[in-house]
């Protein structure tokens, strides 16, 4: 070992535990975020691309911090799509125009978020179903509801809610929604109930032999995933002016995606949100490098596998040369 | 009386009973259900499908679960629409079709044993990558056509139900002697229950992980081609329905979607009854909105009652 991987590795051994878990996150995403750069250099001379930017990134790394949520407590959400769609109509229906009517309606489409989890959380674990299948089956009925909520493409946003969206106030909205949540995460992460979240995603029998409550928290969890799903409904129908019950299809398999890019591990317990954030942002660009490429849109579907199937392969593969560390 | 009630508790019973009492009250209530035409169609379409379900079955018992049904149905499909088209002879573009969706099965199992990749997500990416495939390789437009002879396989009737029906029974018939009567289907099982178990009894995973996936590929992809053969041409999303539809038909079928429990005859009725249930849907003419409803209730219903984890803790 020379000097300079030396110098490397004690500056790893340094970094607090929960960046060097991320540090090939940390690693990609700059990359990433270099490539964003060469591709698009407007973004370092105008301020002003800031707000399309952040509404590009901002519904796929809300949809992986819902994501990430169901992955921590040791499940998936494959109704996330469907239910993202539902949400997107109620904001639609609900909303009305000046400041008490948006302000209920997103309230109203929040609440839907969090009584779409706490449904899904409930079946989960008084059913005792696996996660897997029972989201499979929501996103059937999710589907069909927003299907009944609106028809096809419609509903009503406000324009100034849009507009405040797309281009209002000094700095970005979407990205300060995320910003406001990582935050709020951080604060939940220490209270009991975010250390029991990691507990019984990482073994939840033990958990329930020491005490905690398993069917509470996985509930709770699911709740806090719909809420984050909610936002990212609100950030998208800002985006789109309207509620669309099918708009949420092409998110299920991409928050899967983001998410494991961000670091969480499908057996649960492991994983950051902020990783969440990462993942979908480097996502995001591994698809705007294609764009830029010429690749035909076609080609995004086998992308989305080969990510998919690449970022947990890795994973794997780097656990079993690091003799078993790691990963 | 208490041996009726044993019985019932057998949820493969349980199925062919349902399966029974549908049809009976379909038959008298709805015009046109007692029909022997209905029922040979009913029939020739729980028989297109029921291929791909016979496969689902299997990794389901073996604890895995495969999304990449619909896509690899799809790819079955269009890959023997594509070589009729090319003006290959028909057994050749059957073979061709059927060695592309094991191929797909083979990958299915090179990712979850070598790689550790759940077997949802490496068969949620599977689907994603064959769907991107076809679509850069036909450009949306798959080839249509596929000539008398295919036809007459799925849809010819020498025998009062379809030729499509009996080549099912034939699978089924085969695959059930797997299952129940070889070491083949006991180590599928023992997999499905505990895996490091069947490894640490010396059944060898990995080898097992290939063939039952390569198995569903088989299956589904028998599926896709008699499609073909049944509406004499094809599209890129034949296939869909079929992802909620094959693990519906194995969970109505009485088979523990956690693997390593239930009958495997319980395919049989599993798809038979979710054809007849979609008929219902069909002819009650309701929206799509109640319909997606109603057969998301159905399988979490149908999970509820017979399907839950042993009690935890």
């Amino acid at each position: 070992m020379n000097e300079r991987t030396k110098a490397i590795v004690s500056l790893k051994d340094r970094l607090p535990g929960q960046h060097k878990k991320l540090l090939s996150v940390y690693m990609t995403f700059f990359v990433f975020l270099a490539a964003e750069f060469i591709m698009d250099p407007l973004i370092l001379k105008s301020y002003s691309r800031m707000w399309p930017l952040s509404l590009q990134f901002a519904p796929l790394m809300l949809c992986a911090m819902s994501q990430g949520c169901i992955m921590l407590v040791g499940g998936i959400n494959l109704a996330l799509g469907a239910s993202l769609s539902l949400a997107t109509t109620i904001a639609a229906v609900t909303m009305f125009e000046g400041a008490a009517g948006t302000a209920g309606g997103v309230m109203v489409t929040l609440g839907a978020g969090m009584a779409i989890g706490l449904v899904m959380g409930l079946v989960v674990t008084f059913g005792r179903l696996p996660d897997i299948i029972v989201t499979l089956a929501f996103s059937y009925i999710w589907n069909g509801t927003a299907l009944l909520v609106l028809s096809k493409p419609g509903g009503h946003i406000p324009g100034a809610y849009s507009g405040f969206l797309q281009s209002g106030g000094a700095v970005p909205f979407a990205g300060i929604i995320i910003l406001l949540l990582l935050v709020l995460w951080k604060i939940v992460k220490n209270t009991r109930l975010g250390i029991n979240v990691y507990a019984i995603g990482g073994n939840a029998r033990a958990s329930f032999e020491s005490g905690i409550n398993v069917h509470l928290t996985k509930i709770l969890a699911y709740m806090i995933s719909g809420l984050f799903m909610a936002g990212a409904a609100l950030v998208l129908v800002g985006q789109t002016g309207c509620g669309d019950p099918t708009i949420g299809n092409a998110y299920g398999t991409k928050s899967i995606a983001a998410a494991i890019l961000g670091g969480y591990s499908f057996s649960g317990g492991i994983g950051q949100m902020k990783g969440a954030v990462l993942g979908a942002f480097i996502y995001i660009a591994i698809e705007n490098v294609l764009f830029f490429s010429g690749l035909s849109s076609f080609y995004q579907y086998i992308i989305q596998g080969a990510i998919l199937i690449a970022a947990i392969g890795l994973k794997v593969i780097s656990y079993y040369r690091g003799g078993g560390e790691g990963a | 009386m208490r041996r009726c009630r044993e019985w019932l508790k057998d949820t493969t019973n349980l199925a062919y009973l349902t399966m029974m009492l549908v049809w009976l009250i379909t038959s008298v209530t709805i015009k046109g259900f007692a029909r022997l035409g209905h029922n040979v169609s009913t029939l020739q379409t729980a028989a297109l499908m029921g291929f791909a379900v016979l496969g689902q079955a299997i990794v389901v018992i073996s604890g895995g679960i495969d999304m990449s049904v619909s896509e690899i149905i799809t790819l079955g499909s269009v890959t023997c629409a594509a070589c009729i088209k090319a003006g290959l002879p028909l057994p050749a573009a059957i073979v061709l079709a059927l060695f592309a969706c094991m191929t797909v099965g083979a990958f299915n199992a090179t990712s979850i044993v070598f790689l550790k990749v759940p077997p949802i997500i490496q068969t949620i990416a599977a689907g994603c990558i064959i769907e991107g495939t076809l679509l850069v390789l036909t450009n949306g437009t798959p080839p249509a056509g596929c000539g008398p002879v295919l036809s007459w396989m799925s849809k010819g009737k020498p025998l009062v139900v379809t030729n499509a029906f009996w080549i099912w029974m034939a699978m089924y018939g085969l695959l059930w002697w797997l299952m129940n009567r070889s070491k083949f289907g006991r180590y599928i099982y023992a997999i499905g229950t505990n895996v490091n178990t069947a490894r640490n009894s010396g059944v060898h995973v990995t080898k097992m992980h290939y063939m039952i996936y390569m198995l569903s590929g088989l299956c589904a992809g028998i599926s896709g081609i008699l499609m073909l053969g049944n509406i004499g041409s094809t599209y890129l999303t034949i296939g869909d329905p079929y992802q909620l539809y094959s693990i519906a038909s194995v969970v109505i079928g009485g088979i523990a979607i956690t693997g390593g429990r239930g009958k495997f005859s319980g395919v049989i009725a599993g798809t038979i009854l979710t054809v007849l249930i979609r008929d219902i849907l069909n002819v009650m003419s309701i929206s799509e909105a109640y319909r997606n409803i109603f057969q998301g209730l159905l399988v979490l219903g149908l999970l509820l009652t017979y399907g839950r984890e042993r009690k935890a803790g």
